[in-house]
């Protein structure tokens, strides 16, 4: 009787076992790979899309690939993500998304990923960089993203909120950067529609055609003598790389700084910005990848998410310097840093 | 005594019912005023929420995007600890910021109806628990993108109110008591002789009639020794007859005396014939009524006013600290906002906006008139200090003073000054509200105080002595519906019962003798002695006795249902769901309106003819079945198709009610009464209408728009039962064939020149006034000339007033002998002055004087201009008859009003709003030129071809 009965234990163990077994198999067969691919490491998008993964519990793997501010290394990675077999390629900024994606006339260029998903963070404009078709249908059946930035007219709203005689508008653009130059042009196009003159300077260039840090002081002295009344960043990561000579070198010559990135505010001397955080673009782009990922939706199928929640971080002791205080009623809703 | 416990019981009863009503009005207003006072302070949350995110709108992001709101929001409800909970909804309603998850995730779709027609941006509502206070979030182009609400809990407010409660219910029981023992008192002295009086009639009732002896009651009043005698002869009279018929009925003698045993009387069958009989205003009945009125008025006014200030010191007491609780609210906001600048470092001398933020707050807040910013010295102020003798500097007393902190010092502070004007005119506001109530009881006791007085002192005594008069001069012709009651109730049923038994007898007799041919000569003297003492071969007449008493409470409360909703209509219309969506939304708003005025001026015409078919009584309640349903189908409406068919059901009711009760005047009052009691007519009914309207929106307020019209269907119950009860059975319009209404009739009246000056020299005009002026161009010129739409209601309730008042004085004039057509000349001619002043120099007091003068005037026309086409009717236009003549002159005087306002509006387009006013005060002089021409100059002629007549036959 026990011997019967000892078998029949031994056998539900072992069915157990490889129960199990099959199991875990399973899972390790099933966990999807996210390959990021981020411009300094991984920053405030990487450690949300960290934080979404594990609250989220979804079985994927985040392979973190830093750009290193050298998108010569652009096209190893697009190797290595088919080389890895990843399921989704998550990629940081205007410069690294053009490397990994090319432009809509690249969908059959090899050197793209066309085959991979791809879910685009932190693009200034991914329409007029050609990146993507629109919004709504990004015309390309492997491509989604993420929006984080307010129109531009809404920008010189504020500044003529804050400065009610504001004229003169000045920016530094990096000729190196496809962003930053349409940036220029899309707020060129708004100077006669919102009444102000854009006085745009681009960064100085070494030898080698990359922009000299350096030179930001010369640069943002010129403006200063152009009588630019504010500064926009627009959209450059070289000057938002190098934030804090940028800042300080507005600040020495008297002049505010609005900035797209909150990061210059709250880590530098911009006077103000109106922004989402980076860490709820990452956010969003973990329910982007997740749809793709968990709910098999299509990219191409995914419109492009706009963060939904945006703040007008003011920089006061910025403020002090500059003797630039904000009105009483923007006071009310923004958010204070020191 | 009876007459002393009946008039006391009625008087009590009437002191209970205004009492009642003006305790229940006085705490609805006090709750409605102090709601209203919340209300105001909650949407001062609301608003500084709405500013902040107004903000945001102007930057252009969506509300939904701030991600700092719920910081916003919790400071906000940081600002009262009432305060539940605060939201913020998008364009679509759904709620994107709260500070209570719990609560609906979208705003109701009634309240974005609201916001859609909402012109100010700003509505509130209340639950039962709660206050809801709502302000629209517009963007720069003033399109609403959102709105705030701040919910506000009503646990306060309801603790207040039911201490205003309990105090107005213990000050009326009180005010109940006091005035009934008063009352007593007051009826025991004034009615001590009449007490004497029916006490003797008790005993003389008592002793039995034969007793004839009248030298001994000399200590009574004459009044009722007089009417005792007038029983007594009643009596010698009756003796007579029943001796002479025992005689005649022998072998078969009657034992008739004082037993009544008409059981041994062959019950003779006749039909029934009842007759109308002008109620005569006997000495008797006026003398009591003269004595006590004058009593009963003052005590009502003393207890009426007594409530109205008790209310009126809790009013008091729920204004001040409310009005000082949103003063230092909206003091407590702008410091909070500019201490958020302080506080996050920025100095107040670099403090940059203020005079924009402040503007604002100045343009939101009408009762502050300055705003301050002091570090010692004034650094940013705006609005006028309108305390020049005042010193500005802190030290001051009784200067509000909000200081602003910096590292735990004060740096500044804020001064604020609320507007001692604008807080006065809000408070001379509540108090008008609370004296049109006031008014509106007293009103209606007036009216309940007539009906009171009429049925339980007047009315008996005038039958009584009336029927025992006949009796007396020895007509036995009549008799009275007997009703319940004491002694005098119980003598007109032994006199009328008299009547039947006497009739039954003589026919019985009669009957027999005519059996017998060969007894002709007793048959003869049958009949000559049955002519002596009026018995009817045909039976028995009923006499009864319409009265205008009869239909004036009915008029007042019908005519108060139909205008309830007048204050509230257009709100409730808007908000209606409109399938009519091709047509402007302001047109569909005025569609019911129009469907009433069409509805109403269909009808008119044959309001004669149908009283003529099926009697004014029937007619009356048939029209009150519409009114009724109107008011039951508007509470269950609920689009704009429903809304115009019950209106205009109910405007076709209230045309054919008003005028079948006008009729009941023209038809049943005597004919020398006839303008007086016209004017009785009008003060009712424009009573009832004056209370109707200043009622409607403090009970729309309280209990809801659909609860109004409910309310309004009770009022139409209440006034149908009324007048089934008091409208006598059994009457007919004339005994006269009268003439079918005819279209060729109706236009051949106007071939009577007499008939066309009337018509189109008063009739037109004023109605074009009526409808034209006032209920149009009235509200838009005061609008015009920046009064409030408070001002332009109390305004209109002057008109209304006026009307009463000149109503009222129709009878003195009559009584001094002067002449429809004078006093039509004078009220036409007091019209066009008040029209032409307000045309020439427009201004808010010119308006108040037009209100007053055309009320007046209209007031003065409205009984005349009947009473002088009954003339026409009743004399050279009898071959048309009185329905085609009456129903001429109500459906040209619509008619006219329809065409004149087209041409009114086409001139107020044309050349403004003051021309337009200036041509209906033309258009009366115009008109009053053609009745001096037609009317008096067709008098005229007739004068002088009657003169012409008398000399040629001299000669």
């Amino acid at each position: 009787m026990l011997n019967i009965r000892g078998r029949t234990f031994s056998r539900l163990v072992l069915i157990l076992l490889a129960g199990l077994l099959y199991m875990n198999t399973v899972q390790a067969e099933d966990k999807k790979i996210i390959y990021g691919v981020f411009w300094t490491g991984c920053e405030n998008v990487c450690q949300a899309l960290q934080d979404y993964i594990k609250k989220e519990n979804l079985n994927a793997e985040l392979i973190i690939r830093d750009v290193g501010r050298d998108k010569s290394k652009l096209p190893g990675f697009v190797k290595e993500a088919r080389a890895l077999k990843a399921d989704v390629v998550v990629t940081w900024g205007t410069t690294t998304t053009l490397g990994i994606t090319g432009t809509l006339d690249d969908v059959k260029n090899d050197r793209y990923l066309n085959d991979i998903p791809v879910v685009f963070t932190l693009v200034s404009d991914p329409v007029r960089s050609k990146i993507i078709k629109a919004y709504d249908k990004t015309g390309r059946a492997n491509i989604t993203g993420t929006r984080n930035r307010v129109p531009e007219d809404l920008n010189i709203t504020i500044i003529r909120k804050i400065k009610p005689n504001f004229k003169r508008l000045g920016i530094l653009y990096n000729q190196s950067e496809k962003n930053s130059i349409l940036k220029v042009n899309e707020i060129k196009a708004l100077q006669q529609k919102l009444g102000f003159e854009l006085i745009a300077l681009e960064l100085d260039k070494d030898d080698e055609g990359n922009p000299l840090a350096v030179a930001i002081p010369l640069r943002v002295s010129e403006l200063k003598q152009q009588n630019v009344d504010f500064i926009y960043l627009g959209s450059s990561v070289f000057l938002e790389d190098n934030m804090g000579l940028f800042t300080s070198s507005a600040v020495k010559e008297g002049i505010p700084i609005l900035s797209p990135y909150e990061t210059l505010v709250r880590n530098a001397q911009a006077y103000m910005s109106v922004a989402a955080r980076e860490y709820d673009v990452g956010l969003l782009a973990g329910e982007q990848i997740s749809k793709i990922l968990v709910d098999g939706i299509k990219p191409g199928d995914l419109s492009v998410r706009s963060v939904d929640q945006y703040a007008y971080v003011i920089n006061m002791n910025t403020a002090k310097k500059l003797k630039l205080f904000p009105p009483v009623a923007i006071m009310q809703i923004a958010e204070i840093v020191e | 005594m009876y007459l002393l416990w009946r008039s006391w019981g009625a008087f009590v009863a009437l002191l209970t019912t205004v009492l009642a009503v003006l305790a229940i009005l006085s705490v609805l207003q006090h709750n409605s005023v102090l709601s209203d006072l919340t209300r105001q302070r909650l949407s001062v949350i609301a608003q500084s929420v709405e500013g902040s995110f107004s903000t945001v709108a102007d930057l252009g992001l969506p509300l939904s995007m701030m991600r700092n709101a719920n910081d916003v929001l919790d400071r906000a409800k940081a600002l009262d600890q009432d305060l539940e909970a605060i939201h913020v909804f998008n364009a679509s309603g759904i709620m994107v910021h709260t500070t209570d998850e719990t609560q609906p995730a979208s705003l109701s779709a009634e309240n974005l109806k609201i916001q859609n027609l909402s012109n100010s941006g700003r509505w509130n509502s209340e639950t039962d628990d709660h206050f809801y206070s709502y302000v629209s979030i517009l963007n720069p182009e003033k399109q609403a993108i959102g709105g705030t609400v701040a919910i506000y809990s009503k646990q306060e407010f309801n603790t207040t109110v039911n201490d205003v409660t309990t105090r107005v219910l213990i000050a009326t029981l009180s005010l109940l008591c006091l005035f009934s023992v008063v009352g007593l008192i007051v009826f025991r002295i004034r009615l001590s002789q009449a007490i004497k009086g029916s006490g003797m009639l008790k005993t003389w009732f008592e002793q039995k009639p034969q007793n004839s002896e009248t030298s001994s009651y000399e200590k009574y009043d004459p009044k009722f020794i007089q009417l005792r005698d007038q029983l007594n002869s009643a009596d010698e009279n009756y003796h007579q007859i029943d001796e002479q018929l025992k005689r005649w009925e022998d072998p078969q003698p009657q034992e008739i005396h004082g037993q009544e045993n008409q059981g041994k009387v062959k019950d003779i069958k006749t039909a029934p014939r009842i007759v109308m009989s002008p109620m005569t205003d006997t000495v008797l009945g006026r003398t009591y009524g003269r004595k006590l009125l004058p009593w009963v008025i003052g005590m009502i006014l003393c207890a009426t006013l007594s409530l109205g200030l008790i209310t009126y010191s809790s009013i008091n007491n729920s204004f001040e600290p409310e009005m000082a609780k949103r003063t230092n609210l909206i003091a407590q906001v702008a410091t909070e906002n500019i201490q958020r600048g302080v506080s996050a470092g920025i100095p107040l001398e670099y403090m940059v906006g203020l005079d924009g933020y402040f503007d604002n707050v100045l343009s939101n807040f009408p009762e502050i008139s300055f705003f301050g910013v002091a570090t010692g010295k004034f650094i940013f102020q705006a609005g006028d200090w309108q305390y020049s003798l005042l010193s500005t500097f802190r030290d001051k007393k009784n200067v509000p003073i909000y200081p602003i902190i910096s590292n735990e010092e004060e740096i500044g502070y804020i001064i604020i000054r609320p507007d001692l004007t604008y807080i006065a005119k809000q408070f001379r506001e509540v108090v008008l509200d609370l004296a049109v109530v006031v008014l509106v009881v007293l009103l209606l006791a007036y009216e309940i105080m007539i009906i009171v007085m009429t049925m339980s002192l007047t009315s008996p005594l005038n039958r009584l002595n009336h029927l025992s008069r006949l009796q007396a001069d020895g007509d036995f012709s009549s008799g009275i519906i007997p009703r319940r009651g004491n002694l005098t109730e119980y003598l007109i049923t032994r006199l009328s019962k008299r009547v039947h038994l006497l009739h039954n007898r003589y026919l019985s007799l009669l009957s027999s003798v005519e059996k017998q041919a060969s007894n002709n000569l007793l048959k003869n003297k049958l009949i000559a002695f049955a002519e002596k003492y009026n018995l009817n071969s045909r039976g028995a007449r009923t006499l009864t006795y319409p009265y205008i008493n009869d239909i004036r409470l009915s008029l007042f409360l019908f005519a108060a249902a139909d205008e309830l909703a007048l204050s509230f209509f257009p709100i409730f219309t808007r908000a209606a769901e409109n399938p009519l969506t091709w047509i402007d939304p302001a047109i569909v708003i005025s569609l019911p309106i129009a469907g009433y005025l069409i509805a109403y001026m269909a009808a008119s015409p044959f309001s004669r003819t149908l009283t003529g078919c099926w009697g004014h009584k029937n007619l009356i309640l048939g029209a009150l079945v519409f009114v009724f349903l109107s008011n039951f189908g508007m509470f269950f409406a609920t689009n704009v198709l429903e809304i115009i068919f019950w209106r205009s059901l109910g405007g076709a009711g209230y045309a054919l009610a008003v005028l079948a009760c006008q009729d009941y005047v023209i038809d049943f009052e005597p004919k020398e009464q006839r303008t007086k009691s016209l004017g009785i007519f009008s003060t009712a009914l424009f009573g009832g209408i004056f209370s109707g309207t200043a009622l409607g929106g403090v009970i729309a307020d309280r209990f809801g728009t659909s609860t109004a019209f409910m309310f309004s269907a009770f009022l139409v119950l209440l006034s149908a039962a009324l007048l089934s009860r008091m409208i006598p059975k059994g009457l007919s319009v004339s005994t006269e064939q009268e003439i079918p209404l005819k279209l060729k009739s109706i236009f051949s009246t106007l071939k009577n020149p007499k008939f066309f000056a009337v018509c189109m020299g008063l009739a037109v005009p004023q109605s074009l006034m009526d409808q034209v002026f006032i209920s149009y161009l009235f509200s838009l010129q005061l609008d015009a000339l920046n009064a409030s739409a408070a001002d332009i209601g109390r305004m209109l309730m002057v008109y209304f007033l006026m009307i009463m008042l000149s109503g009222s004085l129709l009878g003195l004039l009559t009584k001094l002998k002067i002449g429809e057509s004078s006093i039509a000349v004078v009220g036409s001619l007091i019209t066009a002055v008040g029209l032409l002043a307000a045309a020439a120099l427009p201004a808010q007091w010119t308006m108040l004087l037009a209100a007053a003068s055309t009320g007046f005037g209209h007031g003065l026309l409205r009984g005349p201009q009947v009473e002088l086409t009954m003339k026409l009717a009743e004399g050279e236009l009898k071959h048309l008859g009185s329905n085609s003549v009456l129903g001429a002159l109500r459906l040209f005087e619509r008619g006219g009003s329809i065409v004149g306002l087209l041409v009114i509006a086409a001139i107020a387009g044309y050349w403004g709003l003051s021309a337009a006013i200036g041509a209906i005060g033309l258009l009366i002089l115009g008109g009053l030129v053609v009745f001096v021409l037609y009317y008096l100059g067709a008098n005229l002629i007739e004068l002088l071809n009657k003169r012409k007549m008398t000399s040629g036959s001299e000669t």
